[in-house]
Protein backbone atom coordinates (compact mmCIF):
# COMPACT_ATOMS: atom_id res chain seq x y z
CA UNK A 1 0.00 0.00 0.00
CA UNK A 2 1.34 3.35 -0.78
CA UNK A 3 1.04 5.78 2.10
CA UNK A 4 0.86 9.80 1.75
CA UNK A 5 4.22 11.27 1.88
CA UNK A 6 2.59 13.44 4.77
CA UNK A 7 2.26 10.46 6.53
CA UNK A 8 6.00 9.31 6.96
CA UNK A 9 6.65 12.77 7.25
CA UNK A 10 4.61 12.77 10.34
CA UNK A 11 6.16 9.67 12.04
CA UNK A 12 9.50 11.30 11.30
CA UNK A 13 8.02 14.29 13.00
CA UNK A 14 7.31 12.49 15.66
CA UNK A 15 10.97 11.30 15.90
CA UNK A 16 12.36 14.44 15.94
CA UNK A 17 10.27 15.79 18.86
CA UNK A 18 11.37 13.61 21.21
CA UNK A 19 15.26 13.33 22.62
CA UNK A 20 17.27 14.97 19.53
CA UNK A 21 19.98 13.51 17.83
CA UNK A 22 23.45 15.20 16.38
CA UNK A 23 23.70 14.46 12.88
CA UNK A 24 26.61 16.87 12.07
CA UNK A 25 29.50 16.00 9.79
CA UNK A 26 31.55 18.46 7.66
CA UNK A 27 33.75 15.57 6.27
CA UNK A 28 30.42 14.27 4.00
CA UNK A 29 31.15 16.90 1.84
CA UNK A 30 34.31 16.04 1.21
CA UNK A 31 33.46 12.44 0.39
CA UNK A 32 31.23 14.25 -2.44
CA UNK A 33 33.91 15.95 -3.54
CA UNK A 34 36.55 13.21 -3.62
CA UNK A 35 34.30 11.02 -5.83
CA UNK A 36 34.30 13.28 -8.92
CA UNK A 37 36.68 12.29 -11.56
CA UNK A 38 38.56 15.57 -11.22
CA UNK A 39 38.94 15.45 -7.80
CA UNK A 40 42.45 16.46 -6.16
CA UNK A 41 42.11 13.07 -3.78
CA UNK A 42 41.19 10.22 -5.50
CA UNK A 43 38.97 7.47 -3.30
CA UNK A 44 40.03 4.07 -4.89
CA UNK A 45 37.20 1.83 -5.75
CA UNK A 46 38.16 -0.59 -3.58
CA UNK A 47 38.09 2.12 -0.34
CA UNK A 48 34.43 3.23 -1.79
CA UNK A 49 32.59 -0.32 -2.44
CA UNK A 50 34.05 -0.56 1.32
CA UNK A 51 31.92 2.55 2.24
CA UNK A 52 28.86 1.59 0.05
CA UNK A 53 29.02 -1.71 2.18
CA UNK A 54 29.11 -0.40 5.64
CA UNK A 55 26.44 1.90 4.80
CA UNK A 56 24.44 -0.46 3.57
CA UNK A 57 24.89 -2.91 6.30
CA UNK A 58 24.63 -0.23 9.05
CA UNK A 59 20.95 0.54 7.19
CA UNK A 60 19.94 -2.87 6.93
CA UNK A 61 20.06 -2.92 10.41
CA UNK A 62 17.62 0.02 10.99
CA UNK A 63 15.30 0.46 13.68
CA UNK A 64 11.60 0.37 12.53
CA UNK A 65 9.70 3.55 12.33
CA UNK A 66 8.59 3.31 15.89
CA UNK A 67 12.41 2.62 17.72
CA UNK A 68 13.37 4.54 20.04
CA UNK A 69 15.82 7.88 19.13
CA UNK A 70 18.70 6.66 20.93
CA UNK A 71 18.67 3.96 18.45
CA UNK A 72 18.25 6.15 15.29
CA UNK A 73 21.07 8.70 17.18
CA UNK A 74 23.20 5.51 16.65
CA UNK A 75 22.83 4.65 13.59
CA UNK A 76 23.28 7.99 12.31
CA UNK A 77 26.86 7.90 14.35
CA UNK A 78 27.77 4.78 12.74
CA UNK A 79 27.22 6.43 9.80
CA UNK A 80 29.37 9.01 10.29
CA UNK A 81 31.95 6.70 11.42
CA UNK A 82 31.98 5.03 8.23
CA UNK A 83 32.29 8.20 6.75
CA UNK A 84 34.75 9.23 8.68
CA UNK A 85 36.95 5.97 7.97
CA UNK A 86 36.61 6.39 4.28
CA UNK A 87 38.53 9.93 4.09
CA UNK A 88 40.98 8.79 7.13
CA UNK A 89 43.71 7.59 5.08
CA UNK A 90 44.06 10.71 4.12
CA UNK A 91 43.60 13.05 6.83
CA UNK A 92 46.68 14.97 7.54
CA UNK A 93 48.16 14.82 4.29
CA UNK A 94 49.60 17.72 2.28
CA UNK A 95 46.75 17.44 -0.15
CA UNK A 96 44.06 17.34 2.28
CA UNK A 97 45.16 20.40 3.60
CA UNK A 98 45.82 22.17 0.23
CA UNK A 99 42.21 20.64 -0.39
CA UNK A 100 40.34 22.42 2.61
CA UNK A 101 42.60 25.52 2.03
CA UNK A 102 41.39 25.72 -1.73
CA UNK A 103 38.20 27.23 -3.81
CA UNK A 104 37.77 23.63 -4.49
CA UNK A 105 36.43 22.83 -0.35
CA UNK A 106 32.57 23.53 -0.73
CA UNK A 107 30.00 22.90 1.89
CA UNK A 108 26.29 22.83 1.50
CA UNK A 109 24.56 25.83 2.60
CA UNK A 110 21.16 24.99 2.07
CA UNK A 111 19.63 21.46 0.42
CA UNK A 112 17.33 21.75 -2.36
CA UNK A 113 14.58 19.34 -1.29
CA UNK A 114 13.63 18.31 -4.70
CA UNK A 115 17.06 17.17 -5.80
CA UNK A 116 17.40 15.55 -2.68
CA UNK A 117 14.47 13.54 -3.04
CA UNK A 118 15.41 13.07 -6.36
CA UNK A 119 18.72 11.40 -5.39
CA UNK A 120 17.26 9.64 -2.54
CA UNK A 121 14.79 8.28 -5.64
CA UNK A 122 18.00 6.99 -7.17
CA UNK A 123 19.13 4.79 -4.12
CA UNK A 124 15.08 3.12 -3.82
CA UNK A 125 15.90 2.58 -7.88
CA UNK A 126 18.65 0.31 -6.82
CA UNK A 127 18.98 -0.54 -3.39
CA UNK A 128 16.66 -2.36 -1.19
CA UNK A 129 13.80 -1.23 -0.15
CA UNK A 130 14.50 -1.43 3.51
CA UNK A 131 17.56 0.29 3.18
CA UNK A 132 16.21 3.04 1.33
CA UNK A 133 13.56 3.80 3.74
CA UNK A 134 16.12 4.01 6.20
CA UNK A 135 18.53 6.55 4.62
CA UNK A 136 15.84 8.43 3.78
CA UNK A 137 14.54 8.58 7.02
CA UNK A 138 17.89 9.32 8.94
CA UNK A 139 18.30 11.98 6.32
CA UNK A 140 15.13 13.67 6.82
CA UNK A 141 15.54 13.57 10.44
CA UNK A 142 18.82 15.29 10.20
CA UNK A 143 17.30 18.45 8.28
CA UNK A 144 14.53 18.22 10.48
CA UNK A 145 17.08 18.82 13.58
CA UNK A 146 18.66 21.46 11.88
CA UNK A 147 15.48 22.66 10.75
CA UNK A 148 14.01 22.96 14.67
CA UNK A 149 17.86 24.49 15.63
CA UNK A 150 17.73 26.97 12.84
CA UNK A 151 13.40 28.47 14.14
CA UNK A 152 14.33 28.49 17.46
CA UNK A 153 18.29 29.80 18.32
CA UNK A 154 19.73 32.47 18.14
CA UNK A 155 23.52 32.50 17.14
CA UNK A 156 25.95 35.35 17.38
CA UNK A 157 26.17 35.62 13.43
CA UNK A 158 24.94 34.54 10.23
CA UNK A 159 27.99 32.75 9.69
CA UNK A 160 27.74 30.26 12.50
CA UNK A 161 24.44 29.39 11.81
CA UNK A 162 25.51 28.61 8.06
CA UNK A 163 28.82 26.78 9.82
CA UNK A 164 26.36 24.64 12.14
CA UNK A 165 23.81 23.39 9.39
CA UNK A 166 26.93 22.66 6.83
CA UNK A 167 27.29 20.62 9.13
CA UNK A 168 23.93 18.50 9.16
CA UNK A 169 23.43 18.83 4.80
CA UNK A 170 26.93 17.50 4.79
CA UNK A 171 26.05 14.54 6.71
CA UNK A 172 23.32 14.05 4.71
CA UNK A 173 25.29 14.40 1.56
CA UNK A 174 27.79 11.61 3.07
CA UNK A 175 24.66 9.54 3.31
CA UNK A 176 22.93 9.78 0.45
CA UNK A 177 26.66 9.06 -1.41
CA UNK A 178 27.09 5.89 0.33
CA UNK A 179 23.71 4.54 -1.08
CA UNK A 180 23.59 5.65 -4.95
CA UNK A 181 23.58 3.43 -7.95
CA UNK A 182 27.68 2.21 -8.21
CA UNK A 183 28.84 4.79 -10.86
CA UNK A 184 26.44 7.70 -10.42
CA UNK A 185 28.51 9.37 -7.52
CA UNK A 186 31.51 10.49 -10.34
CA UNK A 187 28.35 12.59 -11.98
CA UNK A 188 27.25 14.11 -8.36
CA UNK A 189 28.80 17.14 -7.37
CA UNK A 190 27.74 18.83 -3.83
CA UNK A 191 25.48 21.68 -6.40
CA UNK A 192 23.41 18.26 -6.74
CA UNK A 193 22.73 18.89 -3.22
CA UNK A 194 21.95 22.45 -2.82
CA UNK A 195 23.64 25.58 -2.37
CA UNK A 196 27.21 25.99 -1.77
CA UNK A 197 29.59 28.15 -0.15
CA UNK A 198 33.58 28.10 0.09
CA UNK A 199 34.71 26.56 3.49
CA UNK A 200 37.10 29.10 4.33
CA UNK A 201 33.59 31.59 4.79
CA UNK A 202 32.25 29.10 7.48
CA UNK A 203 35.55 29.36 8.85
CA UNK A 204 37.34 26.07 7.96
CA UNK A 205 40.26 25.73 7.02
CA UNK A 206 41.78 22.73 8.11
CA UNK B 1 -3.81 39.48 -5.96
CA UNK B 2 -0.92 41.12 -4.94
CA UNK B 3 2.52 38.76 -4.14
CA UNK B 4 1.27 38.13 -0.86
CA UNK B 5 -1.67 36.99 -1.18
CA UNK B 6 0.00 34.96 -4.02
CA UNK B 7 2.51 33.32 -2.38
CA UNK B 8 -0.21 32.77 0.96
CA UNK B 9 -2.89 31.30 -1.53
CA UNK B 10 -0.64 29.18 -3.09
CA UNK B 11 1.02 27.96 0.46
CA UNK B 12 -2.23 27.47 1.64
CA UNK B 13 -3.31 25.46 -1.07
CA UNK B 14 -0.06 23.53 -0.77
CA UNK B 15 -0.88 23.02 3.11
CA UNK B 16 -4.33 22.34 2.62
CA UNK B 17 -3.66 19.50 0.59
CA UNK B 18 -1.73 18.07 3.20
CA UNK B 19 -3.38 18.61 5.66
CA UNK B 20 -6.60 16.47 4.67
CA UNK B 21 -3.46 13.85 4.59
CA UNK B 22 -2.18 14.11 8.06
CA UNK B 23 -3.63 11.20 10.24
CA UNK B 24 -1.26 10.50 13.11
CA UNK B 25 -2.69 6.66 13.71
CA UNK B 26 -1.87 5.78 10.20
CA UNK B 27 1.81 7.25 10.92
CA UNK B 28 3.19 4.32 12.48
CA UNK B 29 2.24 2.16 8.91
CA UNK B 30 4.23 4.46 6.28
CA UNK B 31 5.05 2.73 3.46
CA UNK B 32 9.22 2.54 3.53
CA UNK B 33 9.50 4.10 -0.26
CA UNK B 34 7.39 6.54 0.23
CA UNK B 35 8.55 9.87 -0.61
CA UNK B 36 8.10 12.56 1.61
CA UNK B 37 6.55 16.01 1.96
CA UNK B 38 7.30 17.89 -1.13
CA UNK B 39 5.61 21.57 -1.02
CA UNK B 40 9.18 23.03 -0.82
CA UNK B 41 9.86 23.42 2.43
CA UNK B 42 11.27 20.85 5.48
CA UNK B 43 7.97 19.10 6.96
CA UNK B 44 7.89 20.12 10.37
CA UNK B 45 7.20 23.92 9.39
CA UNK B 46 3.90 23.61 7.60
CA UNK B 47 2.72 20.59 9.94
CA UNK B 48 3.25 23.46 12.84
CA UNK B 49 2.12 26.17 10.85
CA UNK B 50 -0.77 24.62 10.22
CA UNK B 51 -1.68 23.73 13.72
CA UNK B 52 -0.59 26.86 14.95
CA UNK B 53 -3.09 28.50 12.34
CA UNK B 54 -5.89 26.46 13.27
CA UNK B 55 -5.83 27.55 16.70
CA UNK B 56 -5.39 31.10 16.03
CA UNK B 57 -8.68 30.85 13.68
CA UNK B 58 -10.50 28.29 16.47
CA UNK B 59 -9.74 31.41 19.10
CA UNK B 60 -11.05 33.97 16.83
CA UNK B 61 -13.91 32.02 15.39
CA UNK B 62 -14.75 31.62 19.24
CA UNK B 63 -14.19 34.93 20.23
CA UNK B 64 -11.57 33.73 22.84
CA UNK B 65 -9.27 36.23 24.02
CA UNK B 66 -6.75 36.09 26.54
CA UNK B 67 -7.52 38.91 28.97
CA UNK B 68 -5.61 39.46 32.69
CA UNK B 69 -1.48 38.83 33.78
CA UNK B 70 -0.22 35.45 33.31
CA UNK B 71 3.20 35.16 36.18
CA UNK B 72 5.45 32.68 34.70
CA UNK B 73 7.66 31.27 37.66
CA UNK B 74 11.23 31.25 36.30
CA UNK B 75 13.69 28.11 37.66
CA UNK B 76 16.91 29.34 36.95
CA UNK B 77 19.50 26.18 36.42
CA UNK B 78 22.81 27.93 36.69
CA UNK B 79 25.21 25.29 34.61
CA UNK B 80 29.03 26.17 35.57
CA UNK B 81 32.67 24.89 35.08
CA UNK B 82 34.37 26.27 38.20
CA UNK B 83 33.79 29.85 38.50
CA UNK B 84 33.07 29.94 34.89
CA UNK B 85 29.36 30.91 33.97
CA UNK B 86 28.30 31.64 37.55
CA UNK B 87 25.62 34.18 37.72
CA UNK B 88 25.12 36.73 40.58
CA UNK B 89 21.51 37.10 41.94
CA UNK B 90 22.09 41.05 40.49
CA UNK B 91 22.35 39.42 37.51
CA UNK B 92 19.62 37.10 37.21
CA UNK B 93 17.17 40.51 38.75
CA UNK B 94 18.58 42.80 36.30
CA UNK B 95 17.15 39.58 33.52
CA UNK B 96 13.84 39.34 34.95
CA UNK B 97 13.40 43.19 35.22
CA UNK B 98 14.45 43.71 31.60
CA UNK B 99 12.06 40.64 30.74
CA UNK B 100 9.11 42.23 32.58
CA UNK B 101 9.35 45.31 30.58
CA UNK B 102 9.61 43.90 27.39
CA UNK B 103 6.68 41.51 28.10
CA UNK B 104 4.14 44.19 29.74
CA UNK B 105 2.32 44.67 26.56
CA UNK B 106 1.61 40.65 26.30
CA UNK B 107 0.54 41.06 30.19
CA UNK B 108 3.40 38.42 30.94
CA UNK B 109 5.55 38.80 34.06
CA UNK B 110 8.22 36.61 35.03
CA UNK B 111 8.91 35.73 38.81
CA UNK B 112 12.06 33.74 39.90
CA UNK B 113 11.14 31.13 41.89
CA UNK B 114 14.22 29.04 42.17
CA UNK B 115 17.94 29.34 41.10
CA UNK B 116 20.36 26.54 41.24
CA UNK B 117 23.69 25.74 40.69
CA UNK B 118 24.89 22.62 38.77
CA UNK B 119 28.90 22.10 37.86
CA UNK B 120 28.79 19.55 34.55
CA UNK B 121 31.80 20.33 31.92
CA UNK B 122 28.93 18.43 29.41
CA UNK B 123 26.26 20.22 30.39
CA UNK B 124 28.51 23.60 30.06
CA UNK B 125 29.41 23.14 26.39
CA UNK B 126 26.40 21.24 25.72
CA UNK B 127 24.78 21.65 22.00
CA UNK B 128 21.20 20.97 21.09
CA UNK B 129 20.20 17.73 19.61
CA UNK B 130 22.46 15.85 22.06
CA UNK B 131 22.79 13.54 24.88
CA UNK B 132 23.95 16.62 27.17
CA UNK B 133 20.71 18.19 26.21
CA UNK B 134 18.62 15.39 26.98
CA UNK B 135 20.28 14.73 30.32
CA UNK B 136 20.96 18.04 31.74
CA UNK B 137 17.10 19.27 31.36
CA UNK B 138 15.67 15.77 32.18
CA UNK B 139 17.18 15.67 35.84
CA UNK B 140 16.78 19.47 36.25
CA UNK B 141 13.49 20.33 34.58
CA UNK B 142 11.14 20.87 37.08
CA UNK B 143 7.51 21.55 36.64
CA UNK B 144 8.02 22.58 32.94
CA UNK B 145 4.27 22.77 32.44
CA UNK B 146 3.17 25.28 35.33
CA UNK B 147 6.72 27.44 34.99
CA UNK B 148 9.69 28.50 33.03
CA UNK B 149 12.70 26.63 33.15
CA UNK B 150 16.05 28.68 32.12
CA UNK B 151 19.47 26.60 31.83
CA UNK B 152 22.44 29.08 31.54
CA UNK B 153 25.38 27.76 30.19
CA UNK B 154 28.13 28.02 27.03
CA UNK B 155 26.51 26.32 24.16
CA UNK B 156 28.92 25.12 21.32
CA UNK B 157 28.91 26.07 17.70
CA UNK B 158 27.99 29.92 18.58
CA UNK B 159 25.08 29.07 20.27
CA UNK B 160 23.55 32.34 21.96
CA UNK B 161 20.72 30.27 22.69
CA UNK B 162 17.57 28.34 22.04
CA UNK B 163 14.01 26.97 22.84
CA UNK B 164 11.50 24.73 22.48
CA UNK B 165 8.25 26.14 20.80
CA UNK B 166 4.93 25.73 23.04
CA UNK B 167 3.33 23.48 20.65
CA UNK B 168 6.57 20.90 21.34
CA UNK B 169 5.72 20.40 24.70
CA UNK B 170 3.13 18.13 24.67
CA UNK B 171 5.66 15.31 23.01
CA UNK B 172 8.29 16.64 24.90
CA UNK B 173 7.73 18.65 27.92
CA UNK B 174 11.05 16.92 29.50
CA UNK B 175 12.95 19.05 27.23
CA UNK B 176 10.53 22.46 27.46
CA UNK B 177 12.41 25.51 28.28
CA UNK B 178 14.96 28.06 27.14
CA UNK B 179 18.74 28.01 27.42
CA UNK B 180 20.79 31.02 26.91
CA UNK B 181 24.54 31.94 27.03
CA UNK B 182 25.74 32.44 30.48
CA UNK B 183 27.60 35.53 28.97
CA UNK B 184 24.20 37.02 27.15
CA UNK B 185 22.80 38.73 30.50
CA UNK B 186 23.24 41.97 31.30
CA UNK B 187 24.83 43.53 34.05
CA UNK B 188 28.40 41.73 33.87
CA UNK B 189 31.31 42.86 35.68
CA UNK B 190 34.10 42.69 32.76
CA UNK B 191 37.12 43.59 32.99
CA UNK B 192 37.99 46.76 31.94
CA UNK B 193 40.71 44.87 29.23
CA UNK B 194 37.98 42.96 27.91
CA UNK B 195 36.59 43.13 24.51
CA UNK B 196 32.95 44.22 24.03
CA UNK B 197 30.50 41.90 23.55
CA UNK B 198 27.22 42.71 21.46
CA UNK B 199 25.00 40.33 22.87
CA UNK B 200 25.43 41.33 26.80
CA UNK B 201 22.38 43.52 27.33
CA UNK B 202 20.25 40.19 27.77
CA UNK B 203 18.52 40.48 24.55
CA UNK B 204 18.88 37.07 23.92
CA UNK B 205 16.68 35.90 26.93
CA UNK B 206 14.07 38.75 25.23
CA UNK B 207 14.62 36.96 22.00
CA UNK B 208 14.23 33.36 23.20
CA UNK B 209 11.32 33.73 25.32
CA UNK B 210 9.41 34.84 21.98
CA UNK B 211 9.99 31.68 20.97
CA UNK B 212 9.00 29.73 24.00
CA UNK B 213 5.81 32.04 23.57
CA UNK B 214 5.15 30.70 19.86
CA UNK B 215 7.21 33.78 17.41
CA UNK B 216 9.42 32.92 14.48
CA UNK B 217 12.39 34.77 13.43
CA UNK B 218 11.15 37.80 11.48
CA UNK B 219 13.56 36.02 8.68
CA UNK B 220 11.74 32.73 8.94
CA UNK B 221 11.52 31.26 5.07
CA UNK B 222 12.80 34.33 3.71
CA UNK B 223 10.55 35.90 1.50
CA UNK B 224 8.19 32.76 0.78
CA UNK B 225 4.69 33.02 2.51
CA UNK B 226 3.91 33.07 4.90
CA UNK B 227 7.15 34.16 6.52
CA UNK B 228 6.79 34.51 10.39
CA UNK B 229 2.75 34.23 10.21
CA UNK B 230 3.11 37.42 11.86
CA UNK B 231 1.20 40.03 9.40
CA UNK B 232 2.83 43.54 10.40
CA UNK B 233 6.52 42.09 10.17
CA UNK B 234 7.82 42.62 6.59
CA UNK B 235 9.16 39.78 4.87
CA UNK B 236 12.57 39.77 5.44
CA UNK B 237 15.36 38.08 2.96
CA UNK B 238 18.04 37.35 5.49
CA UNK B 239 18.98 37.43 9.05
CA UNK B 240 20.43 41.03 10.33
CA UNK B 241 23.90 41.07 11.69
CA UNK B 242 25.88 43.96 13.86
CA UNK B 243 23.56 46.83 13.80
CA UNK B 244 21.98 47.37 10.42
CA UNK B 245 20.78 50.73 9.14
CA UNK B 246 16.88 49.93 8.22
CA UNK B 247 16.16 49.55 4.78
CA UNK B 248 14.04 48.67 2.48
CA UNK B 249 13.43 45.11 2.46
CA UNK B 250 14.78 43.15 0.18
CA UNK B 251 12.03 40.84 -0.97
CA UNK B 252 9.98 41.25 -4.13
CA UNK B 253 6.65 42.79 -3.52
CA UNK B 254 7.39 44.08 -0.03
CA UNK B 255 7.51 47.68 0.29
CA UNK B 256 8.14 47.70 4.00
CA UNK B 257 11.24 48.15 5.98
CA UNK B 258 13.67 45.08 7.00
CA UNK B 259 12.51 44.41 10.78
CA UNK B 260 16.08 44.76 12.07
CA UNK B 261 15.51 46.21 15.02
CA UNK B 262 12.86 43.42 16.10
CA UNK B 263 13.44 41.02 19.05
CA UNK B 264 12.80 38.18 16.84
CA UNK B 265 15.80 39.11 13.99
CA UNK B 266 19.57 38.82 14.64
CA UNK B 267 20.49 42.43 15.18
CA UNK B 268 22.84 43.31 17.83
CA UNK B 269 21.60 43.75 21.78
CA UNK B 270 22.28 47.15 21.47
CA UNK B 271 19.83 47.79 18.47
CA UNK B 272 16.89 45.11 19.06
CA UNK B 273 14.04 47.58 20.00
CA UNK B 274 10.73 45.83 20.56
CA UNK B 275 7.61 43.45 19.23
CA UNK B 276 5.15 44.26 16.91
CA UNK B 277 1.82 44.44 18.28
CA UNK B 278 0.70 41.54 16.10
CA UNK B 279 3.57 39.93 17.71
CA UNK B 280 2.26 40.43 21.38
CA UNK B 281 -1.10 39.38 20.29
CA UNK B 282 0.34 35.67 19.15
CA UNK B 283 2.27 35.08 21.93
CA UNK B 284 -0.62 35.51 24.05
CA UNK B 285 -2.92 32.97 22.14
CA UNK B 286 0.27 30.86 21.71
CA UNK B 287 0.81 31.31 25.33
CA UNK B 288 -3.05 31.44 26.82
CA UNK B 289 -3.57 28.12 24.83
CA UNK B 290 -0.46 26.21 24.84
CA UNK B 291 0.77 26.98 28.05
CA UNK B 292 -2.50 27.21 29.68
CA UNK B 293 -1.60 25.90 32.60
CA UNK B 294 0.56 28.95 33.55
CA UNK B 295 -2.84 30.70 34.11
CA UNK B 296 -5.76 28.40 34.03
CA UNK B 297 -8.62 30.49 33.04
CA UNK B 298 -11.25 28.52 34.53
CA UNK B 299 -14.59 30.05 32.88
CA UNK B 300 -12.83 29.29 29.53
CA UNK B 301 -11.42 25.85 30.47
CA UNK B 302 -14.80 24.01 29.10
CA UNK B 303 -14.54 26.19 25.94
CA UNK B 304 -10.67 25.44 25.42
CA UNK B 305 -10.86 21.97 25.74
CA UNK B 306 -13.55 21.57 22.75
CA UNK B 307 -11.06 24.06 20.39
CA UNK B 308 -8.53 21.51 21.92
CA UNK B 309 -10.58 18.54 20.70
CA UNK B 310 -11.64 19.77 18.09
CA UNK B 311 -8.30 20.57 16.14
CA UNK B 312 -6.09 17.46 18.19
Amino acid sequence: MKQSPVLLACAVLGLSAGPAFAFKNIAGCDLVAFAAADSPIAIGAERWQSYRDQAAAILAAAPGVDASLAAWRTLANELIAAQNSVLAPERGSDAYRDYLASDRCLALTKLNPGAVDGLLDAVAQTAPAPIAAALQRVTQAARMQIDAIERSARFRSGRDKTAMAAQYYCFVAGAIMGLLPPGREQAVTLESFGTTTLCRDIGRTG
Amino acid sequence: MNRRQFLMSSACACLAGATAKINPLFAQDAAPAAKLYRCGTPPPTPSEKIQANRVITALRTHRVSFRGKTVVPVRFHIIHQGTEGYLPDRQLKAQIALLNSTYAPASIEFKIVDVNLHENDAWFYHEPGTDAETEMKTQLGTNTAGSLNIYTAQPGGGLLGYATFPWWYAETPQLDGVVLHHASFPEAERPWSSQPWPFDLGLTAVHEIGHWSGLYHTFQGGCAAPGDDVTDTAYEANAATGCPLRQPSACPGEARFDPVENYMDYSDDACMKHFTPLQYQRMKDMVGYYRYKLSPQTSRSVLLEQIRKSIE
